[in-house]
């Protein structure tokens, strides 16, 4: 029936058995072990022999079919017995029998398909196509992973690569060309047709473009922090990052408010604390006394602690501070959402957080940090000593602002949450509905306006745009927000989500508040005792009497100045560490004002809040991100940082709403943090604008030799050629079609028949007939007879011409346009016009011309 | 319808033209030759007209054919058409038109040849013809008979002369056999061997005819009987002789179509299918049998369509292929491809 070659056979036969156990090895990898793979190549292989073998016999399909699918069964039969009988198993020691019977099933298996296919392409030529679909499916399924873009996923693949010095992508490019090609010459094979030359060359073209559209287009990058130092190596501590708010920014920017007052203190071990809060609460209180000076030492894991504590989403920011703190975790943002559900939950339920997990947080911070050092006033020395720490903020969040805008603060204050509600140890997020109407509570999935927002007066209106690098469990903004729309994301392989925003945004400055009135009028009494709740502790109003008797006789009665002489009283007696730990305490607040007056934000803010409120002044903590004024430098992109995570304390002003008065200690334990990257800012603030990056600037320079950049450069050059290259073909293409066409018109002499013949032969390639290789040229004018009657002419005259004898006359050439317009009628009437359309727009039809 | 028999009336013997022919001296001359031909044997034999064409041919082509087919299918009707056609213009020698032998086992080689008798009356011994001494022969179910009387049979084919006691006799320079075997029925045959089989330029399978042509046959054998078209007009040997000289001068082979008619035969003994691939004497036969049939076809030049059509013809017999191998023709084709498609392709080079 087939003739073939018998090398021809052999060959084809070696080559399937090859492709078909690969595609076995590539499906089985994941599921089996040794044996399984072992037998899964050699069923296979087994399988395309006999499969060969059959197939030529004179057994009938259905049989053939049949009897591979019994004994299929048979051997997944055999292979239940053995792990179910005792027999083997005794043999051969339960391993043994596992192996067995794990043998026998995939075995089976793939013998069982790659038989079956075998024997169906064998049989039904049609039926290739499915042994071809099946293995390349599971050649391909072995790369399943990188739908998400993850290009190095068969790991054993690419650190091959890698340790041998090559790129996995190279690698798996190389994988599949020849892939591809071993498909191509089963095909070829299999249809031993002389015509498959310009199928390999369409083939050899599709592979190019291929290659050279990953090289110009890229491929998606998966992983956004890496490439972006999103994730510092573990165990590098992370940065306080109150060491810019607190030290350098604090005294400048704050420098309005001057105030200054004694208080009470250990507001914020009540937050580490809360941790354990419910059940420890107790015999922490015992010690919170003492604790003052133990603090220090003891609470080495306040932030893990207060995440989840004092629950709610407030741990956000905690998580947020706590990560620049606590040396576990290395990404701030992170941290602080995944700790945030889990203090969440806690919080809300009043179950302590799990010992595991506090336990954890106790130790990283215990053993990932040094011991406290004792206080010294040679502060200038140790941040020199510090500085030598440059540690690295992973950026969290792009902003983008759409206005131009200063604060008087200088600095930009995003809110994404309050802490408004005494709960007997700290301040929590609001629990009741009422308070803090001003904050979102969730992402927008629509435009969402507030219910509450500030007044206009003294302030501006911002818009912004935020992207999100990390996960974030509630939107923020600059202060004054009040308006958020979902965005859409920029880059989603790089930013989990985007928003707009609308602030009204300070403008007044800090000068004019003086002898305004704080608190809201329109606030019932009941809401406005809530924002006056603080411990019942006394040493708090006598402090806050004391920092209160300090100020001018004038200026005593006026209550914003009275903030502002809390605020220069706390700057000046506090002493601004991230290694200040107050857990233990019943009142962390108050373990830190009379106790080592080491703290950090939430410490400072609490302290500042409960002085105040004491005072009758309605306050807050807000809580968000900080971002020093100079870092935006006259960008307009604002990069929020891992470090830059803060809580501050606020005052409601009347007629201005809440307003940030952060606390700056003059004094700073803390390495100041390293300067920003503006180049990553502005890297940054393209992608979230959606415009490319820099194209003198590779997105990641540190990995890319000079070569390799040129070897981009030029395979970017040539991808922004190709449009125009492929334009360029296909226009030739179209010439050379017009030009056969029409040069019988012109032509004379002997060339005449040559041409004539030729745009005859194109006419019929576009119908879609072409004479079979081997076919001789009468033969095929002879099938045509039928429809195509003038062929016959043409074709006796150019084979006249050719292999005639040379004192032979030229060709009529009227007579060959005569005929050549005959074949063109006759032509016209074998297909339908939309056949022939198709035809004349086939660029290529006149390569089957032949 | 013997010639030999003295007291024929030559005046009006329908063998023997009273008007000199004129000479064949081009391709025109040439064609007519082969309408002559075609005509008759058309008339004569239906059904067959490809059979027709491939004898026609041979006979141009000075090759003989071998014809394989099953008894009562017109081998011998063909043969004896043939052999009508032809009209004797030298009647002064020993060779008459047309002869036929039946091959048996018992046949001897001077049964073919003839043979030397003894006259007593003039004590001299004279030489008594043998059937081959003809114009036309045919030897009907070659294979019959003993390799003996075989070669003897094919020498003469070859050589175109019979040695008998040591002296050779030349036969007619248009010396044609029509020689046929029985496919079927083996039993007691001496096949010929393939070196036997490399005489004859073409073996011809010829299939059963048609059942329209069967059914013409059928009613034309009353015609036929009654020699209708008998008075057709036939071909004089000299003209033959003439036909086949301007055949292989003035019929263009391009230097391509020999090339393809090389590649193939070189292809043939290449392929691991085949034994003993096509021999050199093949091709040199092929020449000539390729020009008569361009000629047949109304061309002055050899195509590839004429190679496509006969290669099938000269190599089957003469290629051995190995065992399991089902059909020489598909071998013959799969090594006929490429050459063929090269020649092709010809066409649309400058």
């Amino acid at each position: 029936m087939k003739p073939e070659n018998k090398l021809v056979i052999v060959f084809s036969t070696l080559v399937r058995a090859f492709a078909m156990s690969l595609g076995a090895l590539a499906l089985g990898w994941g599921v089996t072990m040794t044996e399984g793979l072992g037998a899964s190549v050699m069923a296979a292989v087994v399988a395309v022999v006999l499969g060969e073998l059959f197939s030529r016999s004179r057994m009938k399909l259905g049989a053939l079919l049949g009897g591979a699918s019994v004994l299929f069964a048979l051997s997944l039969t055999v292979s239940r017995v053995i792990t179910a009988t005792e027999v083997i198993p005794q043999w051969a020691g339960p391993a043994g029998a596992l192996m067995i019977a794990v043998f026998l099933r995939f075995g089976a298996l793939v013998f069982t398909g790659v038989f079956v296919l075998r024997v169906l392409a064998a049989r039904k030529r049609s039926l290739v196509a499915l042994e071809l679909a099946a293995l390349s499916a599971a050649i391909v399924s072995v790369f399943a992973t990188h739908r998400d873009g993850v290009l190095v996923r068969p790991l054993w693949l690419s650190d091959w690569a890698w340790s041998v010095g090559l790129e996995p992508v190279q690698v798996l490019l190389g994988v599949g060309v020849i892939s591809v090609t071993t498909l191509a010459v089963l095909l070829i094979v299999q249809s031993r047709n002389g015509r498959a030359v310009s199928a390999l060359i369409a083939l050899f073209a599709l592979g190019l473009l291929a290659i050279m559209t990953v090289n110009a287009v890229g491929l998606p990058a998966p992983q956004a922090e890496t490439d972006l130092g999103l994730l510092t190596p573990p165990g590098d501590p992370p940065n306080p990052s109150r060491a810019d708010a607190g030290n350098g920014g604090g005294p400048g920017d704050q420098g309005d408010a001057s105030e200054r007052e004694g208080g009470s203190d250990r507001s914020d071990a009540g937050e580490g604390e809360g941790g354990t809060s419910s059940d420890g609460g107790g015999d922490s209180s015992i010690e919170g006394g003492a604790g003052a000076q133990g603090g220090d030492g003891g609470d080495g894991g306040a932030s893990a602690g207060s995440d989840g504590g004092d629950g709610g989403s407030s741990s956000s920011l905690d998580g947020g501070d706590g990560s620049a703190s606590a040396s576990g975790s290395s990404d701030g943002g992170d941290g602080g959402a995944s700790a945030a559900q889990d203090g969440g939950d806690s919080g809300l339920s009043q179950v302590p957080i799990s010992p595991s997990q506090s336990d954890g947080g106790e130790s990283e911070g215990g053993a990932g940090r040094p011991p406290p050092r004792p206080p010294s006033d040679d502060l200038e020395n140790e941040r020199q000593q510090s500085q030598s720490q440059q540690q690295r903020q992973s950026p969290l969040a792009v902003l983008i602002l759409r206005d131009d805008y200063d604060p008087p603060a200088q600095a930009y204050y995003l809110r994404q949450i309050a802490w408004s509600q005494y709960n007997g140890t700290r301040l929590i997020p609001p629990t009741r509905m009422e308070l803090d109407r001003d904050i979102p509570r969730g992402y927008p999935t629509e435009a969402m306006t507030l219910e509450e927002r500030a007044p206009r007066a003294g302030r501006t209106l911002v818009h912004q745009t935020i992207a999100l690098l990390t996960e974030h469990n509630n939107p923020f903004g600059i202060e004054g927000a009040f308006r958020f729309e979902p965005a859409r994301n920029p880059n989603p392989s790089r930013f989990t989500r985007a928003y707009h925003v609308q602030s009204l945004a300070q403008t007044t400055p800090y000068r004019a508040l003086f002898g305004r009135r704080v608190g809201n009028p329109a606030w019932t009494p009941e809401l406005r005792a809530l924002y006056l709740q603080a411990p019942t502790d006394p040493r708090y109003r006598a402090l806050a009497d004391t920092i209160v008797r300090t100020m001018p006789a004038a200026r005593r009665a006026d209550p914003f100045a009275r903030v502002v002489a809390i605020k220069l009283w706390l700057d000046h007696e506090l002493i601004y560490t991230t290694r200040a730990r107050h857990m233990g305490a019943s009142d962390p607040t108050a373990d830190m004002l009379w106790g080592n007056k080491r703290g950090y934000c939430v410490h400072f803010a609490h302290a500042a809040v409960f002085l105040w409120r004491t005072l009758g002044i309605p306050s807050r903590i807000g809580s968000g991100y900080h971002v020093d004024a100079q870092n935006r430098g006259s960008a307009s992109t604002i990069i929020v940082r891992s470090g830059d995570g803060h809580a501050w304390p606020e005052v409601f002003v009347e007629g201005l709403g809440w307003v940030v008065v952060d606390i700056a200690a003059e004094r700073n334990e803390d390495p100041p943090g390293q300067p920003q990257d503006d180049d990553e800012r502005d890297r940054l603030g393209e992608m979230a604008r959606e415009q490319p990056a820099d194209p003198q600037e590779p997105p990641r320079p540190q990995q890319q030799t000079p070569q390799r950049n040129r070897a981009r450069e030029m395979a970017r050059a040539a991808a922004r050629a190709f449009p125009w290259v492929l334009l360029l073909v296909l226009a030739g293409l179209y010439g050379v079609k017009f030009w056969r066409r029409w040069i019988p018109s012109f032509a004379n002499g002997k060339p005449a028949a040559r041409v004539s013949y030729r745009a005859a032969l194109d006419m019929l390639a576009e119908a879609g007939i072409a004479r079979e290789y081997g076919e001789t040229r009468e033969g095929f004018s002879r099938r045509m007879a039928g429809s195509v009657p003038s062929l016959k002419a043409l074709t006796d005259e150019v084979q006249r011409a050719k292999l005639g004898a040379r004192d032979e006359s030229a060709p009529d050439a009227t007579e060959l346009r005569a005929a050549l317009s005959r074949v063109a009628g006759e032509v016209r009437k074998l297909k339908p016009w939309w056949r022939r359309l198709i035809g004349k727009l086939n660029p290529t039809s006149w390569l089957d011309a032949v | 319808m013997t010639m030999d028999t003295p007291g024929v009336d030559f005046e009006n013997s329908p063998h023997i033209t009273h008007t000199l022919a004129p000479a064949i001296n081009d391709l025109n001359g040439a064609w007519g030759v082969v309408e002559r031909f075609r005509n008759r044997i058309r008339l004569a034999v239906r059904g067959r007209d490809e059979a027709i064409e491939i004898v026609i041919c041979a006979l141009l082509a000075d090759g003989h054919v071998l014809l394989e087919d099953y008894p009562g299918s017109g081998k011998t009707t063909l043969a004896k058409a043939l052999g009508d056609c032809l009209i004797d213009d030298k009647p002064d020698d020993i060779i008459v038109t047309f002869r036929r032998i039946q091959f048996t086992p018992d046949l001897l080689p001077s049964d073919v040849t003839g043979t030397t008798i003894f006259d007593p009356n003039t004590h001299r011994f004279f030489f008594r013809s043998g059937p081959v001494f003809a114009h036309i022969v045919l030897a009907d179910e070659i294979n019959r008979t003993s390799p003996k009387v075989q070669s003897a049979m094919l020498e003469a084919m070859a050589e175109k002369q019979v040695t008998v006691d040591n002296r050779t006799r030349k036969l007619d320079e248009l010396f044609f056999v029509i020689a046929t075997q029985n496919p079927l029925d083996l039993a007691g045959t001496f096949p010929l061997p393939s070196a036997q089989l490399d005489r004859f330029l073409f073996k011809v399978k010829m299939t059963h005819v048609a059942r329209d042509a069967e059914l013409e046959i059928l009613a034309s054998a009353q015609a036929r009987r009654a020699n209708t078209g008998n008075d057709l007009p036939r071909v004089t040997r000299t003209e033959v002789c003439d036909a086949r000289r301007v055949i292989e001068t003035q019929v263009h082979v391009a230097p391509q179509v020999r090339e393809c008619l090389v590649d193939i035969a070189q292809n043939t003994r290449r392929d691991p299918r085949v034994l003993q691939g096509a021999s050199t004497r093949s091709l040199v036969l092929a020449m000539p049998a390729l020009q008569a049939r361009a000629l047949m076809n109304q061309r002055n030049y050899v195509s590839g369509e004429d190679i496509a059509a006969l290669s099938g013809l000269i190599f089957s017999h003469r290629l051995e292929v190995a065992p399991g191998v089902e059909s020489v023709d598909a071998v013959l084709a799969d090594c006929a491809r490429e050459p063929l498609e090269s020649l092709a392709r010809l066409a649309l080079k400058r």
